[in-house]
């Protein structure tokens, strides 16, 4: 890996250099991919949102500009699009047991449960809550780093991270209950 | 449950992810493609550019015989050329042509230019004509016309 910035590597990608585009790629392809699938909750989506966000920075009429932020919040504006649109358009209700079976490993039956459930509210959340849910509490990021990748100020994300917290924990309260009672 | 394990439990299982091999190689095709696509777009940009300049300069070269040629109408204007009254200016770039011809001494007349001897039916002339072929002087051959007179 080079010293170089991320946007000194968008600068050399856009000049037609495929090293630096791979290091852009090594660098922010992983963490995209998983805030894909934090955000989406299924592997295929994952990828072909990954897919799609790298060949649209790379497409010729797409300039990313430096004064508006930095190369990785450009890259999960784009990202968090695709995720919106592509939920838009799949709103399928994914069940609490595809996403124990798929991913849940560690914890006992209920727990698995509770944890997909959770997953699927998480999902279910308005896009302002779930990023900022998924940024700050689940990939444990910084508030400011949070604010730069969302692109607002940080009394936002605190604002729209308690928000996100109290609908999940009214989903989860009716999660149990059911739970309870089945 | 709390949220927080949850979230705990989420991250443990997602965290070791990473997109497949199979990704990276098919962006690295694309990007070969995409660029391959932007070298041809700046290649076709330069070539036009150079087709553009290259045509300016022909252009301009084509011009300077015209200039050229106004210059020598002038200086043969010095040279027995009587001007013809209220002809066109010249425009710029504009060819010239000179023409032998025999004109009846009333068209001469009749153009504005003195005609001292009008007691032939025709004078050879040097007529030097704009594109337009409107002429814009005249000089009587007197060579031509005293060899017609001696026949």
């Amino acid at each position: 890996m080079s010293d170089f910035s991320d946007e000194e590597l968008y600068r050399r990608m856009r000049r037609g250099d495929q090293s630096a585009f791979s290091e852009l790629y090594e660098r922010r392809a992983p963490s995209l991919y998983r805030y894909v699938l934090y955000s989406a909750g299924n592997a295929a989506t994952a990828e072909e949102v990954t897919h799609e966000v790298f060949v649209q920075m790379m497409a010729p009429s797409q300039d990313f500009d430096e004064k508006r932020g930095s190369v990785e919040a450009y890259l999960y504006g784009i990202a968090r699009n695709l995720v919106r649109t592509q939920s838009r358009h799949t709103r399928r209700e994914t069940t609490l047991r595809e996403f124990g079976q798929e991913h849940v490993l560690d914890q006992s039956l209920i727990q698995e449960e509770s944890a997909a459930a959770l997953h699927a509210a998480i999902r279910e959340l308005p896009v302002r809550y779930r990023d900022a849910i998924v940024l700050c509490d689940i990939e444990e990021r910084s508030y400011e780093e949070a604010a730069r990748l969302m692109q607002c100020p940080v009394g936002t994300v605190r604002s729209r991270l308690s928000r996100g917290r109290a609908l999940l924990a009214a989903k989860m309260k009716r999660f149990s209950q059911v739970a309870r009672w089945s | 449950m709390e949220l927080e394990s949850g979230f705990r439990t989420i991250r443990n299982s997602v965290e070791r992810r990473m997109p497949p091999d199979s990704l990276r190689q098919s962006l690295l095709r694309e990007f070969a493609r995409t660029s391959r696509l932007r070298m041809r777009q700046r290649i076709a940009t330069w070539t036009l550019a150079a087709a553009a300049v290259l045509i300016c300069i022909v252009a301009m070269r084509q011009q300077k015989p015209a200039i050229a040629e106004q210059a020598s109408l002038q200086i043969s204007l010095e040279d027995g050329f009587q001007a013809v009254p209220y002809a066109p200016a010249l425009a710029q770039g504009e060819l010239v042509r000179l023409v032998h011809t025999q004109v009846a001494p009333d068209t001469l007349t009749r153009l504005g230019l003195f005609v001292a001897d009008r007691s032939s039916d025709s004078i050879p002339v040097d007529l030097v004509v704009g594109q337009d072929n409107a002429p814009l002087a005249v000089r009587v051959d007197e060579e031509d016309k005293e060899n017609k007179d001696d026949d």
